[in-house]
């Protein structure tokens, strides 16, 4: 549209800058253009209609057919190039834009304005692709932006077909300096328009987080918001392995050797990334939580997944990490990565990303902070469950059984007698099950305390058998059993247990541990059939590893069937265990029941 | 443990201190079927009870270890002082290691636990009431190491189990419910049967700072945590065990 008004002549007066392109006209036409086109470059405020406008108005101004502008890059390349004046299908035909090099390069190298007749003539052209229409005359003019080469302004070919006389230079060196501010009117624009989009996603994510239940969305809201924010292609957030907190002041090999997890992904390959680990020690990651800042890099090794699937060609993009600084150390990090050949992070992109894992930092403790109430309300309701076993309904048992005790007592028949002594028997046992349910309500499940130690080991070997054990302590069994003997008992209980599980096809098992100020006796009864194996073995047999006191043992352990053998090997260490402690060990069996009786002398 | 045999009178008087009344109908039961029991006072209360005792001189005194109001050993060693001559049994439905050590604390003659069969109760009242004591010596040993030993599983428990969250702050497993020397030497005494005036003469204390050291210790020892700690928790909408505090 603009080639076709191109031989047009200019009017003079306020009109549209794109009017006075075809003609170079008078010195205050052409000042009167340079005005136009100074408030057509600062009225705009997004960044690309800016540059947009620099170019067309550069053009109009310094009456040129071609102009453009080259942005360069951090490579000193020219990251963008806007050009105007050519017709698409050729540009099309070009295929790529110029990347900095001959003339343009020139610019680039030396920040001066180049004024030539011919592009061709001068030593530093390269010449032009194929398919590029031929250009002559040469000018170009760098563009500064807060006291920096933001790019070059390129005009090619003289409208009139003259050389690009002085007057030309100046005037697109004073539309430069203009274009130089616009730039940076519409950089401050975009930084405060980020902000601004930054703060309410800073707004919405501490909302989140002081919304229960969110759990880790608030963590991927965190990483959707980063992403958008920093105009990234990948965010995660990564984690120590097994929880693992990186103490305050934690430098060197342990910190270096933990490895990392990517817990959460958003963007490019986030389904491939959650759950890889990697080392801490040589990745952007690792750094930023040792050195518990943010660490930029602009291109990163491949050390962080995160970055390595941005990468092209094994070089990746510009990435940076923010520690997650809780309370107790540093608990992660944020890595934000860019693609290979994008432009590097800002200190604004850090700033932001910075206090986003600040907040994904809070809401880790936040989430912290509500497990622990919620384990603290679970203890409480266990306490609460515990106390109402033991204020009502143990002393209602234990009161009924007083009661019934008594009645039998006063009973003349011996049959009522022997009943009602059974349905104390029972009390009984009800109350000493509701007394082990106590213990294990009120007893945390990692206590040393001997009696949580027999509950685990006991519940730990007949896990996932389909056998239900019963354990039952009697007497001072906490006061009794030493850290020591307590492990010759656990020993001796997982093997007894052990033992039942592969070989006896019980059904029940019952494991009785009893204390007095001398011994201790530890009693697996299980009723497993006593005939065992394809060689169907006699019934009631005894069997000991140990001779003491038995004049036929020898010859019943002759008769005991295979299985049972097998279980007296197991049962040889056992009794070894037992005589070191000046006890022994013994295994009893007929058509109910096997029963393991191991007793033990406590140390004087 | 045991003190001078007294003549055995028949029958036996015993005095009952149990909050639940359906326990102490139970217990007068049991205890009247027989000749040789007469119950002769009852009370709900720790305070009722200590009001009552020193008046009855019942021979042997049945505390439950737990009272709306306070605490069986409590009440124990104060009538060690108001009665002497009735000699205590501390009545729990905890286990033997709780018993045990409540009633070393208490300076009783014996624990029963809350269950008919094991220790026959007319037989435990009567041994009592001979003067003989039904802990065995041996035993207080062991629980007075198992308190001293240092990282030993006492009953003390201040562990703090933290499930490991995403780097959730780990913390230590530190006990931090040693005694102090005081502590020690008043548990020692305590252990030997003494009573609080008799600790208060030994150490030149005032027989209420003996009982303040005793509350201490009962606590510090987490002996609180089964039992008033459970009427503690309910108050204070915390978890006692974890603090280790007085009530």
């Amino acid at each position: 549209m603009v080639e076709r008004r191109s031989s047009s002549p200019s009017p003079s007066g306020s009109h549209p800058v794109g009017s006075v392109v075809g003609s170079v006209g008078s010195a205050e036409d052409r000042l009167r253009g340079l005005l136009a086109a100074n408030r057509s470059v600062v009225s705009e405020l997004a960044l690309p209609a800016v540059l947009r406008r620099i170019v067309e108005a550069a053009r109009t101004v310094a009456g040129a057919r071609y102009a453009a502008l080259g942005v360069i890059g951090v490579d000193g390349r020219l990251e963008q190039f806007i050009h105007s004046g050519m017709d698409p299908d050729v540009v099309e035909r070009i295929g790529h834009l110029p990347t900095g090099r001959g003339v343009l390069g020139a610019v680039i190298e030396e920040p001066e304005p180049i004024r030539l007749h011919a592009i061709s003539d001068d030593p530093r052209s390269v010449g032009f692709p194929a398919g590029h229409p031929p250009m002559h005359g040469f000018l170009g003019v760098p563009v500064r932006s807060r006291g920096e080469v933001f790019g070059n302004l390129y005009f090619a070919d003289r409208l009139d077909g003259s050389d690009f006389t002085s007057d030309d230079e100046d005037l697109v060196v004073a539309l430069a300096a203009s274009a130089g501010v616009a730039i940076e009117n519409a950089r401050l624009y975009e930084e405060s328009r980020r902000r601004q989009e930054w703060l309410r996603a800073s707004a919405e994510i501490s909302r989140d987080l002081l919304r229960p239940g969110l759990g880790d969305d608030v963590l991927v809201r965190i990483a959707d918001a980063v992403l958008r924010l920093a105009d990234a292609d990948v965010v995660t957030l990564d984690f120590p392995e097994h929880g693992a907190v990186v103490p305050a002041g934690t430098d060197g090999p342990l910190a270096y050797a933990v490895r990392l997890v990517v817990e959460v992904a958003r963007g490019l390959g986030a389904n491939d990334l959650v759950g890889t680990s990697y080392r801490s020690g040589p990745s952007l990651a690792g750094t930023a939580m040792r050195e518990r800042r943010a660490v930029l890099a602009e291109t990163p090794g491949p050390a962080d997944p995160t970055l390595a699937s941005v990468a092209e060609d094994g070089s990746g993009g510009p990435a940076m990490a923010c520690p997650l600084v809780g309370e107790a150390g540093v608990r992660g990090a944020v890595v934000v990565a860019r693609r290979a050949g994008s432009r590097p992070f800002t200190p604004a992109d850090v700033e932001m990303a910075e206090q986003l894992a600040t907040h994904a930092a809070l809401a880790l403790e936040l989430a912290d902070g509500r497990a622990d109430e919620e384990r603290v309300a679970v203890l409480e309701d266990r306490h609460r469950i515990a106390r109402d076993l033991h204020d009502h309904v143990i002393q209602r048992i234990f009161a009924t059984a007083l009661t019934l005790q008594a009645a039998s007592e006063r009973a003349a028949d011996t049959a009522v007698r022997g009943t009602l002594g059974r349905a104390v028997e029972d009390l009984d046992e009800t109350i000493r099950t509701i007394r082990a349910s106590i213990f294990e309500l009120q007893e945390p499940p990692s206590s040393p305390d001997a009696r949580a130690v027999l509950l685990e080991v006991v519940s730990a070997a007949t896990a996932g058998v389909g056998v239900e054990p019963t354990l039952r302590l009697e007497g001072p069994v906490a006061t009794v059993i030493d850290p020591v003997l307590l492990h010759d008992v656990t020993a001796v209980l997982r093997e007894a247990l052990t033992n039942v599980v592969k070989h006896a096809r019980c059904t029940a098992v019952n494991v009785r541990v009893a204390v007095t100020a001398e011994e201790v006796t530890v009693e697996v009864t299980d009723d497993g059939p006593a005939t065992r194996g394809h060689d169907g073995g006699p019934s009631g047999s005894t069997g000991s590893t140990g001779s003491t006191g038995s004049t036929d043992r020898a010859d019943r352990a002759d008769r005991a069937d295979r299985p049972l053998e097998r279980r007296h090997r197991g049962l040889a260490n056992l009794t070894s265990r037992a005589r070191h402690r000046g006890g022994d060990c013994t295994l009893t069996t007929d058509e109910r029941e096997t029963v393991l009786t191991w007793t033990a002398l406590l140390s004087p | 443990m045991d003190r001078p045999a007294e003549p055995v009178t028949t029958p036996i008087t015993v005095f009952l201190l149990d909050d639940h009344e359906i326990v102490r109908r139970g217990l007068v039961d049991l205890l009247e079927s027989h000749d040789g029991f007469r119950v002769v006072g009852e009370a709900g209360t720790a305070a009722e009870a200590l009001r009552r005792i020193p008046t009855l001189a019942p021979q042997v005194a049945l505390l439950d270890a737990r009272l709306p109001d306070g605490s069986g050993i409590d009440v124990c060693r104060d009538v060690q002082v108001t009665s002497p001559g009735t000699r205590c049994l501390i009545l729990t439905s905890y286990d033997d290691d709780d018993a045990l050590f409540a009633a070393v604390m208490a300076g009783a003659s014996g624990y029963l636990l809350k269950q008919i069969r094991g220790t026959s109760l007319t037989e435990a009242v009567a041994h009592v009431a001979a003067g003989h004591s039904l802990i065995d010596p041996a035993l207080v040993e062991r629980l007075l190491e198992r308190i001293r030993r240092p990282q030993g599983d006492g009953p003390a428990n201040g562990t703090g189990t933290h499930a490991p969250g995403r780097g959730g702050p780990a913390r230590p497993g530190s006990r931090t419910d040693t005694l102090t020397d005081r502590e020690q030497e008043i548990l020692t005494l305590i252990a030997e049967g003494l009573t609080n005036r008799q600790i208060g003469e030994r150490l030149h204390l005032a027989e209420k700072t003996v009982k303040n050291y005793v509350s201490g210790l009962l606590a510090k020892l987490g002996f609180a945590r089964r039992t008033q700690a459970a009427v503690y928790g309910a108050q204070h909408g915390a978890e006692p065990a974890e603090r280790g505090e007085r009530p």
